[in-house]
Order: C-alpha cells, then structure tokens, then sequence
C-alpha cells in the first residue's frame, strides 16, 4: 500500500514534507537528498553523510505553512549550529515524538514553482510561475490542463511575464528546460493517475547551475476519495 | 462517421416553423418576418391552428398536414406545447429542429428536467436539436436567418458560435459598420443536444467559414472540444473570448496553486492548448477574425508602416511593439528606393510619412508594393485612406458643378483601390488599414469589399495585425500528432 492510500485510509488531509517528496522521487522527480531524524546522534550522522550546510525542518502532516511557525533553520555550517537548530524546533513542535527533517541546502539563485489543482470542468490543471515569495507577490503564472505534452510544458515556460529567468542572464546559465518540462509532465500524470490528490505545491523549485531540484513540497489530499 | 446534424439545420430545403402568425405581438412573428425577407429560397411552411395564411404564406393546422415532411423545424411557441410537437416531428419524419423558446435548463432545477423530457423524446425520434434558450442560426451565404435581428449585413468569411445570442444577432448592425463579413453564425443556448464541439466540427469543414469566433461561458465536453479546436486550428483560425469572474477567492483551499487557480488562467492555458487565440473582449474578437478570415498570414513579425499623418503612424508603431511586433528601421537601399518615388517632406525610416500627398498610384499601389516585395518586410499596416467624400464640400463651395470634378475622382480612387486590395494575395503578405472614417467613405468601403480590414483606430489594426502573427506561430508549432486523441 502506497503512502497516499495509507495517509487517506487513516483521515489525514495531506501528505509530511517527507512523504510528498518521497512520492515526488516515486515518479523521478529531483529533489532534495534527505532524511528523517529523531534524535540527536542520527542527526549528527545524517548531517555527516549529506555535508554541510543544511537545513533543518520540523517534519509532520498537520504543518503546512512551516516558515509563520519556526520550524525552518536554514544554513546550518556545523554540528555546533545544527544542535541548537535541532533543539529549538523540537521545542518549538510540542509534540511527544518529534520528527525533523534534514536537508541538503540547495545553492541557486533563482527559484521557480510548479503546482496541481483539480478544475471542476477541466479535471487536474498544471500550474507553473515564479517560485519563493515571488509566487503571491507577483502571480506570475501559467496553466494547462492535464495530459501536458513536451510543447505545452515548453509554451507555459514562455508565458509568464518572468521568463528570461529561464535565460542565461547576469552570469547564471540558461535553465536546463527540458528537466523542467519533464516535472511540469510529471505533475500533470500525477493528478490524472492519484484521484486522492487534491492539489499540490511544489515550492521552491531551486535551480541548481541548470538543474531544476525540488526543495519543498505539499500535497494536499481528498479524503472523499479514500 | 455520423453526419453533422447541423450541416442539416444551417443548410434546410425546407422549414416547418411553430410560433409565427399574424400579429406582431408574438416574437415568433418578428422572428419569421426576418426568415421571409432574408432571402431564403427554400419552402417555409408555417403551422398555424385558425389562419389560412400567415404573413403571406400558405399555413397549416398541424405538423402531420404538410404535404411532406420539412427538413428542419424552428420552434418559437410557449414551452408546454413543444414536446407534443416535437413528437409530431419526429413521427412526421423531421429530424432536425432549433428550439429557440426559453424557460430550461438556463432557469434551475424545474427547467433541467423539462429540458431531459425534450432531450428524451427527441432521442427516441431520432431528432437532433439546437437549443433551447437559443436566437438561432444565421447562413449569410443562402440568407437564412432565423433570428430577431435585421437581414442588413454582408456574406464573408467569419464563422461565430456563441453562448449568447446576442453576439450573432445585435451585432449583425455593428459588423455591417466594422465591414465584417459573416459566413454563419450559431446561437448554441443551453446545448442540451448539439453542443459547442459539433458546431467547431461542423464549421470547421465549412469552406466558406475561414476564421471562427467563439463567445464562451462554459465548456460541457473538455477533451472532446480540445481535440476538435486542436484539428482546426491546424488549418483554420479560432479566437475565442472566455469571460468568466474569478472564484478563487471564494475557494477554500490549502495550497498556493489552488488558490491562484481562478478560472480565467485556466481558460488561457487550455485556449494555448488548443491553438485558439484568446481575445480580450467582443472588440478583439471580431477585429482578429476579420483579418484572420481575409488575410495571408505573416512569415515573420517584421512590419512596415506607410501613413500619411504623423499621429496614426506612430500610434500604430508604438501598438505594434506592446504586442510584440517589431517595425525595424528600413534598409539603407529601399530607404534610397523609397526617397526617389516620395516627395522630399517624407519619412522614409518606417513609418514611411508620405504627408498629405494625392498621388494615388503612390500611395495605393507603388509605395506598399516596393515594400512589401522584398524579403525584409511580412507585413503592412496602412493609415492614409481618403475618400472623396471629404473633398465634396470644397468643391461644391467654389461652385464647381460637383460632377465635373468628383466623377472623375472617384473613378480614379476606386481604380487605385482596386490595384491596392490585390497586393496581398500577389504579393502572400497581409496589410491590414485604418481611417477615423468608417463606410460613408467610398475608399473605405472600396477596400473593405475588396478584403484588407479597415479599422476605426490605429491601434485596433496594429493588434489584428499581431493576431496574425499569433496564428502564424501556433500554425508552424509542432504537435505531436502520434499523441492526439489518445489519452486526450
């Protein structure tokens, strides 16, 4: 049983950072590389094998929005730093077994965001915009509806006023658009092949030199469709 | 594959109509007075109960008293006769109808299930039907109209559809002003058996219908209508407005994605999908058609202006770039070209400012064509047209008997417009024209009739002239065609 079905079956209305990732990665989407931790020596293990700097998140399905509630540490150089990060979120979460994410940081400059959600006449719609804070400021985005093929993806790219973002400019390389594409695709699939999928956000999508990773992710779930 | 039951109903032999009489105060009436004068040559028979005649024509008590069954039945009488009547069509053997009276599916719950009833029995009688709640059809090219609205407008090349009839009906007045020709226009109303998709089908085929515009509110069948627009569009225009409010904010949702997700995005994303333009209003709607309808297409966005004013010259460049055009300074040799035909007071840049100049074998014919003929330029957009309505009163004032002088002139300006609406089938590039005179002018009407738009605004020609652009993109894409109606 996958971890969609297990969510729905047990009421829950969304899917941990951890999992979404997971069903991300399912679909050979690129994301983050990182793990779960529950203490403070896999921490310090976890953190050899990824390498500094990371970024530590409180892990669990009923935090959505995890930047309002401090849950976030970013730019972790060391173990020093790491420990105390660890300690403020698990106080911070309040919960009897608390779950922490840890992450590699993603270096880039430029951050983009790629998303589902489920139109009553046109069934699952992929969106496409501008990532981070960008995403509600400036609402610079694209949709189309599902099935996207290879020119859709490329044409959504071209639509938003932002655009040359995806260009070489001021000394970074021009994205790598047929990586993005492929996850633009992959969205689409996933809403026409997951009916339990209400909607998803996947933001930021950091681009790393060319290459587009997932840093984030929510999946938001239809319990009716248990 | 099942006939188009429209190719039918746009195109009857015959008519049975249901609702006309003598009086004036039924809609029915008015409806079947403009089916009468329209030009229509088919048979029109009129059912009426007590009249022997009605408004002229010989009329009968009932469906089953026609000597043979008509082809279609236009239905305009109150809703609780119309399933008896559409059960005497069918055993009758009409199998094509257009329900124009309202009170469906359009008015809640009650009339939903009204509008089943009338979408059972014309299934079991094999009955394939237009509406209800619609104004009906219009078919320029026979003088078919089955609407309210006037018979005053022209036969062309633009096909509508539309989910309000006003916009194949009222506007009949407005596109007659605008020198827009029309093909055939459908009222679909509340789709309850042939919807949207058959009629793209169907006007699709249509060889008279070169570019269709569509008003839309909804859409019922979304693959089916992506799949139809996207086998169009390969060879045929659609611009389509879509105005819908948004209701994202009313939406209680937990992701960012589902919140920015209002309708309207998601109307443009699909319209990319299919290769529909997406117009901004009714204005654009049946600006962009009219070029798409009449036009060749550009090859490249590269777009040279000729004008004889300042103002309008530069209003169209500036338009032409905010929707993505270029209008790129001339090379020097066609800039020395165009120096040796125009006086020394002109521009030869691009803009080309030619100022009030009356050489009409300059403007008209020598100046578009050395521009146009090279490869540097796809396309014209034109401001200088000057008919001879606006030297009549001058005349007239130095007592000249007007003919002398005016008859003359016109011969010469519809000589110079004749030669000026042949250069963009010659020359496969489109000029598109303004003037702040509309059809009093007999230049514009000249050249309107002839097939280069002419519109009200500068700007409003610089735009139609980026729809063609947009068009001529969406036509060169590469679709995968393998993937087509598969999981579509």
């Amino acid at each position: 049983m996958n971890i969609i079905d297990k969510a729905v079956k047990i009421g829950r209305t969304s899917l941990s950072e951890f999992e979404a990732k997971q069903l991300l990665t399912a679909y050979q989407i690129p994301v983050t590389r990182e793990a779960l931790v529950e203490n403070e020596e896999s921490l310090l293990k976890i953190a050899a094998t990824l390498g500094y700097p990371l970024a530590l998140k409180g892990c669990s399905a009923d935090i959505a929005h995890k930047t309002e509630k401090g849950l976030i540490h970013l730019d972790i150089r060391n173990d020093q730093e790491a420990l105390t990060a660890f300690k403020d979120i698990s106080t911070s979460m309040k919960q009897s077994k608390n779950t922490i994410l840890v992450q590699e940081m993603v270096q880039g400059k430029r951050e983009l965001m790629a998303g589902l959600t489920r139109d009553a006449q046109f069934g699952p719609c992929v969106m496409f915009g501008l990532g981070g804070i960008f995403t509600e400021i400036l609402k610079d985005i694209a949709f189309r509806v599902a099935p996207l093929e290879k020119l859709d993806a490329l044409e959504m790219m071209k639509e938003i006023r932002g655009h040359n973002i995806l260009t070489a400019v001021r000394g970074l390389e021009a994205v790598d658009k047929d990586a993005l594409a492929d996850i633009l695709i992959t969205i689409g699939r996933i809403g026409l092949e997951n009916k339990q999928i209400k909607e998803i956000d996947i933001n930021p999508i950091i681009i790393s030199d060319t290459r587009p990773i997932v840093v984030d992710a929510l999946v938001i779930l239809d319990k009716d469709q248990a | 594959m099942q006939k188009n039951p429209l190719s039918i109903i746009m195109n009857p032999k015959s008519i049975v109509y249901l609702g006309g009489s003598n009086s004036l105060q039924t809609m029915g009436t008015a409806q079947l007075i403009t089916l009468i004068t329209g030009g229509y040559q088919g048979e029109i028979y009129p059912i009426h109960r007590k009249e022997k005649t009605v408004l002229g024509l010989k009329a009968y008590p009932n469906i089953s008293s026609l000597d043979k069954p008509a082809e279609l039945a236009v239905i305009v009488i109150p809703g609780k006769a119309i399933p008896g009547v559409l059960k005497e069509c069918g055993e009758a053997g009409i199998h094509h109808a257009i329900i124009i009276t309202a009170g469906y599916g359009e008015i809640g719950q009650k009339g939903a299930s009204l509008q089943q009833e009338l979408l059972a029995i014309a299934r079991k009688y094999n009955i394939r039907f237009l509406g209800p709640n619609c104004i009906g059809i219009v078919n320029a090219h026979i003088g078919l109209n089955t609407t309210w609205f006037p018979n005053k407008y022209r036969a062309g090349k633009v096909g509508i559809i539309s989910q309000s009839g006003s916009y194949v009906t009222q506007t009949l007045t407005y596109f007659e002003k605008l020198g827009l020709g029309l093909s055939q226009a459908i009222s679909v109303g509340n789709q309850a058996d042939i919807d949207m998709v058959d009629c793209l089908e169907y006007l699709g085929e249509d060889e008279q219908t070169r570019a269709i515009a569509l008003y839309i509110e909804g859409i019922k069948r979304p693959k089916a209508f992506l799949r139809a627009a996207r086998k169009i569009t390969a060879r045929k225009p659609i611009v389509a407005v879509y105005v819908g409010g948004s209701t994202a904010g009313a939406r209680a949702c937990s992701s960012h994605t589902a919140s920015m997700a209002g309708p309207d995005g998601i109307y443009s994303g699909f319209f990319h999908q299919a290769g529909i333009l997406r117009a901004g209003n009714v204005m654009e709607l049946f600006d962009w058609t009219m070029a798409l309808a009449q036009q060749p297409l550009p090859k490249g966005k590269n777009i040279a202006i000729v004008t004889n004013s300042g103002g309008p010259g530069s209003s169209m460049a500036d338009e032409a770039n905010h929707c993505g055009l270029e209008v790129p300074i001339f090379s020097p040799a066609l800039q020395e070209k165009i120096k040796a035909i125009t006086p020394l007071t002109a521009a030869a840049v691009n803009p080309v400012d030619i100022t009030m100049n009356y050489d009409l074998d300059l403007i008209y014919k020598k100046l578009p064509e050395l521009i146009l003929q090279g490869q540097d330029m796809d396309g014209l957009l034109f401001y200088g047209i000057f008919g001879s309505i606006h030297f009549q009163d001058k005349i007239a004032f130095t007592g000249n008997p007007a003919g002398n002088i005016l008859n003359p002139m016109k011969s010469l300006l519809e000589k110079a417009c004749d030669e000026f609406v042949k250069l963009p089938e010659k020359l496969k590039k489109p000029i598109l024209c303004a003037c702040f005179s509309g059809r009093e002018d007999d230049a514009v009407v000249r050249i309107q009739d002839g097939g280069i738009p002419v519109y009200p605004t500068p700007e409003r020609a610089a735009r139609a002239m980026a729809a063609l652009w947009e068009y001529a993109t969406i036509k060169k894409r590469n679709r995968d065609e393998s993937n087509e109606g598969e999981n579509r």
